[in-house]
């Protein structure tokens, strides 16, 4: 025997008959090929709903944070009084990083185009609130976009005009004048020299913001340095863009306490495909230029309603934290603004004492490494500690909420209005997660039976030459595997393409290219001729295939182009609903990878039945079968 | 191997008064009525019988394949009471002890030639020898030309060899041949039993079934089944 050769080598694993057998079954025929097609399908649905799941979570968990902090303690309608006594008994329990405090009510704000809006007004120290929330890095402006620095101009020599128009020197004045007059006027210089006197200081000032409006160039060349120095310093905005951000973070704007509103709240600011945003007008409508008009109404202490109250701040900068809902209707102004339109003040009283200010908020963030469960249940006993300690520093004891009185809660607990939903979805997401892998089992389980089917006699052949129960199991299972194999990793490229294009499809269908619709409609065409020629040689296959082809094509064509041509679309992911503006693209590769296996695995259990009945089959009547 | 010197005292194969009652329904068909059969080593014996009598299922159970109605009658291979055998043993008994032929040839459609050939070799895994011994025997069947073709290229004629080729691939000791001409003309027909004839003359056994007389001539013996028993028929001169 040692002198033969022998094949015992290749036969370790699996047996080669089942391999090799596989192998034909799979490139001998379509059906495998569809079944590729369908787990790589499922799979890739899988993987693009999971990812946007997750990533949507993942979106929201990380707002919830930015936006509220991990642990928020929220007073009655008197507010709590003493915040910073509490909030530096709060910082200091190592379990606390920081804290903050915050004043809400409602109003509604005035734009300068007239738009009105209802908006929740927050009134915030911006330096500890940025400790909290990480408020700094949502600040959206840090240049002056577009054309909007002509305005600033502008505005600016509005600011310091007669100061500037007394510098002007007659040159200068023939200067601005000979940009003015019209064409049928003398335009000489000594003509003009003597035309200025006549002309009042007002109309000066005016001239020189014409001019900075609409040519800042040529203002530049007019005016000497110093001249135009005073032109920007008059806002250093224009002096430098750093300062942007600095007021954003002051919440000032040229020495006035300044609002910073959410980036959807004014209509001026259009959202690109690229996620960063453009100002309509080319800049005329930003925001920050302009001032708005808030107005509240003030509940006083023993809850009656007092009239409204408007105030004017200018608006600094605008803040995007990427939750639609809030970037949409929430504005900042600074926290002792706030207290003065809520009468949250610090107030002396008729009978002596004062009243002091409150807080209808603190927002704590937790140290490096805390749950917000945990941070809560040291929070609790301080509030109380606070409480006992302060309670007599009162005039009226009725107004500082007792602990029972106070929530505090988690952002988690506090946000269950947004979680139910998303926690909603999930569980829908986890739904559809388990139909289509037994879709998957299923469109394997149809396709190998029918496979076993065709051969039946193949497997009575098999028998009748030795081969095992187990090892007619093992062709259809390992056939079963190497369809989810494949077809899983098809799948799971295909999710990660699809995921990865997801916003670029989703505004593909919002706005649907014409080109789209043409490739369609001419793929329809190009089907029906092939059917045309096909079935002159009477086949009647290409009629249906054409048919089955060709219908959809149309109809998916014609909806195209219709809704290219008259500007419709298709919008899945409504920003208003999901609180996100884009859809997220990130893949969970986790759980790619898991749901890849899953499609293998479910792919090999729609094998086992087929398999099943394979190794079941009676050799004779197999043998038998025709 | 057998260890038995000479094949009129020990036969090889033994089937002892076979039963097999197909059930339809209610309907008890019994097809086997205590059928006996002894095959010595090296042994060609023909059955003959008219169709419908049960050729094919004495054969599926001489294989191995089906068995005979329980306590209805034995079968024993070298010894060995295949009845009794489980089903491992019995897969092991197919793969190595004996080789089918069909009328049909049967071959696997998917497969090449050489493949097909091979399939009772991968079936066992590993048998020494064996990849050179199919390609020995598709060559001495004039097939060597052949090896990468699939069945549906080949004549009714070649693909019965590659079916012999393959049911001798692991050397079985008898080959049960079920019509292996029914399919084929005359002349060709006369190939195969040609071939079969050579495989018998270096000592292979043979149970052919068939219902031409004159194909059954070429046998050592030829037993007629009839009314569901197997009948002695006399040898027929040569
Ligand atoms: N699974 C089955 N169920 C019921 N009856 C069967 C079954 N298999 C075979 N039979 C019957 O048993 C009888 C014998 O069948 P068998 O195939 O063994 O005959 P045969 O002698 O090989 O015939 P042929 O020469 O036509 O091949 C026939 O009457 C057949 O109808
Ligand atoms: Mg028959």
């Amino acid at each position: 025997m040692a002198g033969r050769s022998s094949v015992s080598s290749n036969a370790a694993t699996f047996p080669m008959y089942q391999s090799l057998l596989t192998n034909r079954y799979l490139t001998s025929r379509i059906i495998p090929l569809l079944a590729i097609a369908a787990v790589a399908l499922c799979v890739a649905l899988v993987i693009v709903v999971v990812s946007v799941m997750s990533g949507f979570l993942e979106q929201f968990r990380a707002a919830g944070r930015t936006l509220i902090g991990d642990v928020i303690v929220s007073g009655s309608m008197h507010g709590i009084p003493y915040y910073d006594d509490l909030i530096e008994r709060i910082e200091r329990d190592p379990l606390a990083d920081a804290a903050t405090p915050v004043v809400e009510t409602w109003g509604v704000l005035r734009m300068p185009y007239d738009e009105t809006a209802a908006v929740q007004i927050w009134g915030i120290e911006p330096e500890s609130f940025d400790r909290v929330t990480d408020f700094a890095e949502t600040l959206y402006w840090d240049d002056i976009p577009g054309e909007a620095e002509r305005f600033l101009i502008a505005a600016a020599i509005d600011r310091i005009g007669t100061e500037l128009a007394g510098t002007l020197t007659l040159e200068q004045k023939v200067d601005l004048l000979e940009d003015r007059v019209p064409d049928n006027v003398d335009r000489s210089r000594e003509s003009l020299a003597r035309q200025v006197p006549t002309i009042p200081e007002a109309d000066w000032i005016t001239l020189l913001q014409l001019l900075g409006q609409y040519d800042a160039e040529r203002l530049q060349t007019i005016l000497d340095d110093a001249q135009w120095t005073m032109v920007l310093e008059a806002d250093d905005w224009l002096v430098d863009d750093a300062n942007i951000i600095r007021d954003g973070l002051a919440m000032n704007r040229l020495g006035r306490p300044a609002i910073i509103a959410g980036m959807h709240v004014s209509k001026g600011n259009v959202r690109t495909t690229g996620g960063t945003y453009e100002v309509q007008g080319n800049g005329r409508w930003w925001l920050p230029r302009f001032e708005g008009t808030l107005t509240t109404i003030r509940v006083d202490r023993e809850g009656g309603i007092n009239d409204p109250e408007n105030i004017i701040l200018p608006f600094a900068n605008e803040f995007l934290s990427n939750v639609r809902m809030v970037d949409k209707q929430r504005v900042l102004i600074p926290l002792e603004t706030a207290q003065e339109q809520t009468g949250l003040f610090e107030a002396p009283l008729v009978d002596g004492g004062i009243d002091p200010a409150r807080a209808t908020q603190l927002l704590i963030r937790a140290a490096e490494g805390v749950t917000p469960e945990e941070l809560l249940e040291r929070v609790v006993p301080i509030y109380e500690q606070f409480h006992t300690d302060r309670r007599d520093d009162i005039v009226d004891p009725e107004t500082f909420p007792p602990p029972a009185f106070v929530s505090i809660v988690t952002w988690e607990e506090m946000q269950a209005d947004f979680i139910g939903p998303v926690e909603k979805e999930r569980m829908l997401m986890w739904i559809l997660f388990s139909i289509v892998y037994i879709v998957c089992a299923a469109l394997v389980l149809a396709i190998m039976w029918s496979i076993v089917q065709e051969k039946t006699r193949d497997i009575g052949i098999l028998r009748s030459i030795g081969a095992t129960r187990r090892g007619i199991v093992g062709i259809y299972l390992l056939y079963g595997l190497v369809i989810g194999i494949i077809g899983g990793i098809f799948g799971f490229f295909l999710g990660w393409l699809i995921t990865y294009y997801i916003d670029d499809i989703h505004d593909m269908l919002g706005e649907p290219p014409m080109w789209l619709g043409i490739i369609l409609l001419a793929g329809a065409g190009a089907t029906i001729g092939w059917a045309l020629v096909r079935m002159r040689s009477g086949e009647l296959l290409p009629t249906v295939l054409g048919t089955f082809i060709s219908i959809p094509l149309i109809l998916l064509g014609a909806v195209v182009v219709w809704a290219a041509a008259t500007g419709q679309g298709f919008v899945m992911w409504d920003a208003d609903t999901y609180y996100f503006p884009d859809v997220p693209n990130s893949v969970d590769l986790p759980v790619a990878i898991i749901t890849m296996c899953g499609g293998i695995v479910f792919s090999v259990l729609g094998a086992f039945i087929p398999a099943a009945k394979a190794a079941d089959m009676d050799p004779i009547k197999a043998l038998r079968y025709e | 191997m057998n260890d038995s010197g000479t094949r009129s005292t020990d036969p090889l194969l033994v089937a002892e008064s076979l039963h097999k009652t197909y059930r339809l329904g209610d309907v008890e068909v019994p097809v086997l009525k205590g059928a006996s059969l002894e095959v010595a080593a090296g042994e060609w014996v023909a059955i003959l019988g008219s169709s419908g009598s049960g050729k094919s299922t004495l054969l599926h159970l001489l294989g191995g394949l089906d068995r005979p109605d329980p306590g209805a009658g034995r079968i024993v291979f070298d010894g060995g009471d295949i009845s009794l055998q489980n089903r491992r043993e019995r897969n092991i008994y197919r793969n190595r002890s004996i080789g089918f032929v069909f009328q049909f040839y049967h071959l696997l459609p998917e497969l090449t030639v050489s493949e097909n050939a091979l399939l009772p070799t991968m079936v066992a895994s590993s048998i020494p020898g064996a990849r050179e011994r199919a390609r020995e025997l598709l060559e001495r069947f004039g097939l060597g030309h052949r090896l990468e073709h699939r069945p549906r290229e080949l004549s009714g004629g070649e693909r019965q060899r590659v079916a012999i080729a393959r049911a001798l691939a692991n050397g079985p000791q008898v080959l049960l041949a079920d019509e292996p001409t029914g399919n084929l003309d005359e002349g060709t027909g006369r190939g195969i039993l040609d071939l079969l004839a050579q495989e018998h003359a270096e000592g292979l056994g043979i149970v052919m079934v068939t219902h031409d007389p004159s194909i059954a001539e070429l046998a050592d013996r030829v037993v007629e089944l009839h009314h569901g028993q197997v009948m002695q028929t006399d040898p027929v001169s040569r």
